[in-house]
């Protein structure tokens, strides 16, 4: 069930609805099921996978709590890894390292038979693996004691705001907001109401509106001029920040109308200035995630420079194939992982700018925002490119300035400072509040409920085709 | 062991809840607010009571109503449209039974022939017979439905032409037969996506409806347009509206009705402004789908693909409708004809029917001096086999192509493949 449709908006009104009259072990039992409602709508076959990853985490959680005995405990977290990872590499990686060791083959002259499955990569997989393996994750390094109540731990697995495209939240974050009985505040509504206008308004009249030029500029790109592709690299730029960061606010939203309260995923992060700070504003929950869970255990930065360097890389790379099974994520990865560790070594040599007289200082960040950007644009087009091939094609258009007479319009380049115009002053504004509580509840309710109105006829008039959300497919 | 650490987010901060209500009720004043600015400013009501459901046909347009079209933006004439007792465009019902002698032709289509923005090619057609055919009476009636596929066209018809009793209907549809949709139409949801429930309640208010349209037609449009942008898309495996198989159907269905009233029917494939969107929607395979049927039941068949085929301009990036208002040879947007291409189409109209009652009458007065004004005043299209690698290739042409299933040249266009 897409959060842009009428079905899923009939069904939080029958949850909401409900959970005013119900006591609280019926609201969390009506959401467990809401929940699976909401991920069977897609695909009902699917639900006996998230079913299993929750009956095993749970079993391996509650065993591993239970003993002493440290090669039972590891044993247990093993189990829970190989269930979670093997599911995730059969649906997600299968058919991607086999077509990619039988290329290898096919390099050096053998010819092997195919050995793909024919199946499809359930929605959200990679989410909710991820949220419950930071139960037992954590169960392990005594960090969490696991819940007794399995109909709790069900719906930590299934919560539906955040199901399939997150935040992946932390069971100590969202399991002790299961188990103990809600109250919904007025100003969890309100800021919940904001927080999903908010997130409606950047996925279905920005997002949306920008997928049909991306698609074409994308798809026909080896015909087209310099001025084309780069406003189509902006246009994308913008458009996966507003899908991704969108469905994250949607659900937040969504959850605190329900009384609970989900992790910051985006704090606008195209206003960061440097790469690091770029990965503390996007996709937060996933970066926090691989900073916890791999990069730390990996050795982090204690282990010298060489081996930060190298412990960033395999982060970054396995990040960027987390988003899909596709060598061009793993370069978009690497990418990244390349640009942290350059920034590194220019800050360990002290060649970063210094600090700029205070005058200067808003210029200073301006450039260094604007440099950033486009640095990450740039990974942007093999993330979104449909081979590497035809990334560094449209790399190379865009670079060398090519001119193919009649197909190089600025129209699209018009179109992103369009859409950029829609979006900037309510970040601005966001980013000025320096705080991620919606900016309009410090408002006067006149001036607020103008800003409503406002945003609520645009996105009636821009608003179109219903499109399902780019991490989906993640 | 460690003791459990739960992360816990700060507890929201106290909040009066009649600061929820005020925002609320601010929200709805604001809203209204906008609509009554909307709507002491003058901007158009909205369209939503343009067409009422019809049963049998599927949508006509309400009878008796009228409205202004673009009443508020300078850049486009004022046009009142009216709506006969028939749900059909026109000022009045046509008469019946018919007079002697008279010439009636029916016009079935789309927006295309009803058309919004300028006399409507079945006004042309009318100006042209009467000039070609001095003192026999012409009735040109104009059944043009927005949206129309041939499955509305063909029941329309069946309806129609009993009482009307033409001598000629010609149908110029196929936009919306080729259109590319997301599932078959048997295979529709169970609740409407949401884009279109938004489409709904965006045309009950003035305000959303004059952002939609002067804002985002105004602004939107001279960047790009995204409405006829999505034509364009195509999917891996795209399913037409009505696939060319049932569109065939209907046009032998459409003519074997005829025959049974004593009509000729006159097929008129379509033209699209930009290629790419030709090719997207195989607008080649439907042209030579109606040429076909044509040649088979004995209609006339009128290929508009040739003469407007133009692929040494307009790239996709160009597009842009109101800065062509005045200066495109023959569109408005990517679909609809501008005024010299409505003219220029009932001119071909008008030459095949002046044809048709030459061969049926020979002696019989026919002055085609106008039709031939008409049809060598539209300026000559650039010859075809432009520079191609200006067309956007989308990826299912070339995997069709490359598995033979369609070639670029329309004259190539393989029969078995496509019916």
């Amino acid at each position: 069930m897409l959060f842009n449709s009428v079905e899923f908006f009939l069904l939080l009104a029958v949850v909401l609805a409900l959970c005013r009259v119900l006591p609280f072990r019926a609201q969390n039992a009506l959401l467990l099921v809401a929940s699976y409602v909401f991920y069977g709508w897609w695909d009902w076959r699917f639900l006996s996978l998230l079913f299993a990853s929750t009956v095993l985490d749970y079993l391996c959680g509650w065993k591993m709590h239970h003993t002493e005995h440290v090669h039972r405990r590891r044993l247990y977290l093993w189990c829970s890894m190989a269930g979670n990872l093997g599911m995730l590499g059969v649906f997600k990686y299968f058919n991607f390292f086999a077509e990619s060791f039988a290329e290898v083959l096919r390099a050096v002259g053998l010819q092997p038979s195919s050995v793909t499955l024919d199946i499809v990569l359930p929605v959200g997989i990679s989410f909710y693996t991820f949220q419950t393996m930071t139960y037992t994750l954590d169960i392990f390094r005594r960090r969490l004691a696991p819940t007794r109540n399995f109909l709790d731990f069900a719906l930590f697995v299934s919560f539906f705001p955040q199901l399939v495209a997150g935040p992946i939240e932390r069971a100590a974050a969202l399991l002790p907001q299961i188990e103990r009985p809600r109250r919904v505040t007025a100003y969890q509504i309100q800021s919940g109401l904001w927080l999903m206008l908010w997130g409606f308004f950047k996925k279905i009249a920005i997002a949306d509106s920008v997928a049909p030029f991306v698609d074409e500029a994308f798809h026909g790109a080896g015909n087209l001029g310099w001025r084309p592709l780069l406003g189509a690299l902006y246009l994308f730029s913008i458009q996966i920040y507003c899908d991704f960061s969108g469905y994250s606010d949607i659900a937040r939203g969504t959850a605190r109308l329900l009384g609970f309260e989900l992790m910051v995923n985006f704090r606008r992060p195209y206003f960061a200035t440097d790469i690091r700070e770029f990965w503390h504003r996007w996709h937060i929950s996933l970066s926090t995630f691989l900073r916890d869970y791999l990069y730390i255990p990996l050795g982090g930065n204690r282990r010298g420079r060489l081996r930060t360097d190298v412990n960033l890389m395999t982060t970054m790379l396995l990040g960027g194939l987390w988003h899909g099974a596709n060598w061009r994520f793993v370069v978009w990865g690497g990418l990244h992982g390349i640009y942290l560790a350059v920034e590194r070594v220019l800050a360990q040599w002290r060649l970063l700018p210094a600090a700029s007289p205070p005058s200067f200082r808003w210029l200073s960040a301006v450039l260094k925002l604007l440099c950033l950007f486009h640095l990450v644009a740039l990974t942007w087009i093999f993330f979104r490119a449909e081979t590497i091939g035809g990334a560094f094609a449209m790399l190379t258009q865009i670079v060398t300035l090519a001119d193919p007479e009649g197909i190089n319009s600025a129209t699209n380049l018009l179109r992103a400072a369009f859409y950029a115009s829609l979006l900037l002053p309510l970040d601005l504004l966001q980013e000025r509040a320096k705080t991620e509580e919606p900016f309009p509840m410090r408002w006067p309710a006149p001036l607020a409920g103008l800003l409503a109105a406002g945003m609520i006829s645009l996105l009636l008039a821009l608003g179109g085709e219903a499109q399902s959300f780019i991490y989906f497919q993640f | 062991m460690d003791s459990p650490r739960p992360l816990v987010h700060p507890p929201p901060p106290p909040w009066p809840r009649r600061r929820l209500w005020a925002f609320l009720l601010w929200t709805a004043i604001g809203l209204a607010a906008l609509e009554g600015l909307a709507r002491l400013a003058g901007f158009p009501p909205t369209e939503e009571a343009r067409t009422v459901t019809d049963w049998e046909v599927g949508w006509l347009y309400r009878p008796h109503f009228e409205w202004v079209m673009n009443g508020w933006n300078p850049r486009i004439p004022d046009r009142v449209m009216r709506i006969n007792s028939r749900g059909l465009r026109g000022e009045r019902d046509y008469p019946t039974p018919r007079e002697d002698g008279e010439i009636r032709v029916l016009c079935l289509g789309d927006s295309n022939t009803n058309q919004y923005h300028t006399d409507a090619w079945p006004e042309y057609l009318q100006r042209l017979l009467e000039a070609a055919l001095p003192g026999r009476p012409v009735w040109v009636q104009n059944a043009g439905v927005a949206g129309f596929t041939t499955d509305n066209a063909l029941a329309l018809a069946r309806r129609e032409l009993p009482a009307f009793e033409p001598d000629f209907v010609a149908l110029l549809v196929g936009v919306h037969d080729m259109m590319i949709v997301s599932r078959p139409a048997s295979d529709e949801p169970l609740l409407p996506p949401l884009g279109e429930v938004m489409g709904h309640v965006s045309q009950l208010s003035a305000f959303t409806h004059w952002i939609r349209a002067l804002a985002y037609q105004e602004a939107l449009h001279p960047l790009g347009g995204r409405p006829a942008d999505v034509y364009a898309i195509t999917t891996e495996d795209p399913v037409h509206r009505v696939p060319l198989d049932r569109h065939a159907q209907n046009l032998r269905e459409l003519a074997a009705v005829c025959r049974d009233h004593g009509a000729t029917l006159i097929v008129i494939s379509t033209a699209f402004r930009r290629p790419e969107v030709t090719r997207n929607l195989n607008g080649a395979g439907y042209a030579a789908t109606a040429n076909r049927v044509a040649a088979e039941s004995g209609a006339i068949a009128i290929d508009l693909l040739p003469h407007f085929e133009r692929p040494d301009r307009d790239s996709l990036f160009l597009y842009s409708t109101l800065g062509d208002w005045e200066t495109d040879p023959g569109f408005l947007d990517d679909v609809h004809f501008n005024g010299r291409a409505s003219e220029f189409t009932a001119a071909l109209v008008a030459q095949g029917i002046a044809d048709r009652l030459a061969d049926e009458s020979p002696g019989s007065e026919i002055r085609t001096d106008a039709i031939a004004r008409a049809i060598s005043s539209f300026a000559a299209p650039s010859p075809p086999g432009g520079d191609e690698s200006r067309v956007i290739p989308p990826a299912w042409f070339l995997q069709q192509q490359e598995r033979g299933a369609i070639s670029p040249g329309r004259d190539s266009v393989p029969s078995a493949p496509l019916m």
